[in-house]
């Protein structure tokens, strides 16, 4: 077990480093200089070349890396060359908007997704099971920013029930909050419902088409605790998987959908910062985020391993 | 394999797949309405797409216009259609491309075991750890906004689908009798690779590749909304969709209608490739 845990935990670190070594060395190879892009043309050259030396930019490509990761360490995750502040501030800022747009339309997506997935699979089918299938076909092919785009024109222009952009934290003014968050939220969690119903229902499919399902209605267990107390623990381990990679969706999602509504949170900071090249917020974002991902799969893949000593044994 | 069976499993193909009912069909359709419709653009409109007509900004009137102009007088149909040269261009440019690399790791890293096989596959597992959109921006940083540069960027995004799904078959069938027999009678390993191992992965293969197109274009419509991908003046959809934007109030349709175009074209690949795996390998119903 000891042995499992800490296999895992090793492929998961050297992930993570395959990772910064991918993000640092991208955003050095790539031509232009960014000290020069913010500081603008008028900027004398000395003062440009300071602002350089400041962020340790002129030393060898390897020194940078280990300043940048010997950072990392003590919870230094650099500076804005853009912003002119650190990055930690930056992310103390947006980080909070990102995460209460995206974690309510986490939780509405699995709770959505999961339901319709075990309607759908228990109605095989019927007319539900092809509604909700054509739903979810229809929601995993819709772009993110075109789905925004149509709500805020059905909602905010045509209906005008609701305001068309913008964010407000939800401890200022609560319900101004919900009516702005609304449809980003609905916009983000559409995607993930599509593939959380998907996979829930295939696997319960699979899951009550089993022997020991049939063996159990043949007691005369109830219907509904032969799903709820049978099928659904087993039926759900796929789908703890996906709701582990959900992170990523979300993060990336944001993006899209933060660009849409105009929300200043981490999806528009990191558009903006890779097409400025801000190096410090790129690098130390898309590392966060992956570690992040990788961490949610090492519970998951941990959690696994304690519950299912067949997958113990088959990764060991 | 005798030829009355082969037909025998065409016909037991096309009745599956296309007894999934009319949405199949109707995707199939779909398909064909926008490959024509890329194909045609420069023979049947006549006018290019970065054509103005001053006179005529925000026209409606669907008499010289079918779909009216945007705000810089361009004609609107015409300028969806190239976009839909641009979508399939880009999707099927990166597919193939990502197929070709995911296919062949995939292949090495399940019949070679140890440290290849797990350098890949840790390679794989780090990309999936960014998220899509995201790797595709900082890669297009470095290969450039031209059409081209877009088809690899978003290729490399699709390769750990193509590697995962390859590398899975080989593990399960490379200690069967036949490979073991192949290896046997003094085949050489890449000849067993290449006739007997990749053969087996030719259905989800076949499905791996519709959904990639569908993915391709959503990923490059994103892009390109965001500005990091295909950049104004090239007709991309989503391009458009950025630029009509800033007129949803009195013109929705120059924002709405090519984001239309991309979920019709996405969901139709979706739905094609649910067909597909029906059709080809019932046993992968779910797994895919």
């Amino acid at each position: 077990m000891i042995n499992f845990i800490l296999k895992r935990v090793l492929i998961s670190l050297l992930v993570v480093f395959l990772v910064s070594l991918f993000v640092f060395s991208i955003m050095h190879v790539l031509p232009g200089d960014p000290v020069r892009l913010a500081m603008g043309f008028e900027a004398t050259e000395e003062d440009v070349q300071r602002v350089r030396e400041e962020l340790n930019l002129t030393k060898p490509l390897v020194d940078q890396y280990f300043l940048w990761i010997g950072g990392l360490f003590r919870g230094n995750f650099g500076n804005s060359i853009v912003f002119h502040r650190t990055v930690a501030d930056l992310l103390s800022e947006r980080l909070p908007r990102t995460i209460n747009l995206g974690v309510p339309a986490m939780v509405l997506a699995v709770i959505v997704g999961v339901g319709f997935g075990i309607i759908s699979a228990l109605k095989r089918g019927k007319w539900m099971d092809q509604l909700i299938t054509l739903i979810s076909t229809l929601g995993a092919g819709t772009p993110q920013f075109w789905l925004g785009i149509v709500c805020i024109y059905t909602f905010a222009i045509g209906l005008k029930v609701l305001p068309m952009q913008g964010y407000t934290a939800p401890q200022t003014d609560f319900p101004l909050f919900l009516q702005k968050a609304v449809m980003p939220i609905f916009c983000m969690a559409v995607v993930m419902f599509a593939s959380l119903a998907r996979q829930t229902r295939s696997s319960m499919l699979e899951v009550i088409n089993q022997d020991y399902i049939r063996t159990a209605r043949a007691y005369g267990i109830s219907e509904f605790s032969l799903i709820f107390r049978h099928a659904l623990k087993n039926a759900l381990i796929p789908v703890i998987t996906i709701i582990g990679m959900q992170a990523r969706v979300v993060i990336g999602g944001s993006l899209l959908v933060e660009q849409v509504f105009n929300v200043a949170g981490i999806g528009t900071m990191l558009t903006s910062a890779i097409s400025n090249r801000d190096y410090f917020v790129v690098q130390s974002c898309v590392l966060i985020i992956s570690l992040f991902t990788v961490a949610a799969n090492l519970v998951v893949d941990i959690l696994y391993g304690v519950i299912d000593p067949h997958i113990r044994e088959s990764r060991n | 394999m005798s030829s009355r069976d082969k037909t025998g499993n065409l016909r037991q193909f096309l009745r599956v797949f296309f007894g999934r009912g009319i949405l199949v069909q109707l995707s199939l359709g779909i398909i064909l309405v926008f490959v024509l419709a890329a194909l045609l653009a420069p023979v049947v409109m006549p006018y290019t797409p970065f054509e103005q007509d001053l006179t005529q900004l925000f026209a409606e009137s669907p008499a010289k216009h079918l779909l009216g102009t945007d705000n810089i007088g361009r004609d609107f149909l015409t300028r969806l259609m190239y976009g839909a040269q641009i979508s399939l261009f880009t999707s099927l440019v990166s597919s193939i491309w990502a197929g070709v690399v995911g296919i062949a790791l995939g292949l090495i890293a399940g019949y070679f075991e140890g440290f290849i096989s797990s350098a890949i596959m840790r390679l794989m597992d780090a990309q999936l750890s960014i998220p899509a959109l995201i790797f595709s921006m900082v890669l297009a940083m470095v290969l450039g906004q031209s059409l081209l540069g877009m088809a690899i960027v978003i290729g490399v995004g699709a390769i750990p689908g193509y590697t995962r799904m390859v590398y899975g078959m080989v593990l399960s069938l490379k200690n069967n009798d036949y490979v073991t027999a192949a290896l046997l009678v003094g085949q050489r390993e890449s000849m067993v690779l290449l006739k007997h191992l990749l053969p087996n992965c030719f259905a989800p293969l076949i499905v791996i590749f519709t959904m990639s197109l569908g993915m391709a274009i959503m990923v490059e419509a994103g892009l390109a909304y965001l500005g990091v991908g295909i950049v104004a003046p090239t007709p991309a959809w989503g391009v458009m969709v950025s630029e009509g934007y800033k007129y949803l109030t009195l013109y929705p349709r120059l924002a709405i209608l090519p984001g239309l175009c991309v979920m019709l074209v996405v969901v139709a690949f979706n739905i094609v490739g649910d067909g597909l795996r029906d059709a080809l390998d019932p046993r992968l119903r779910g797994k895919l």
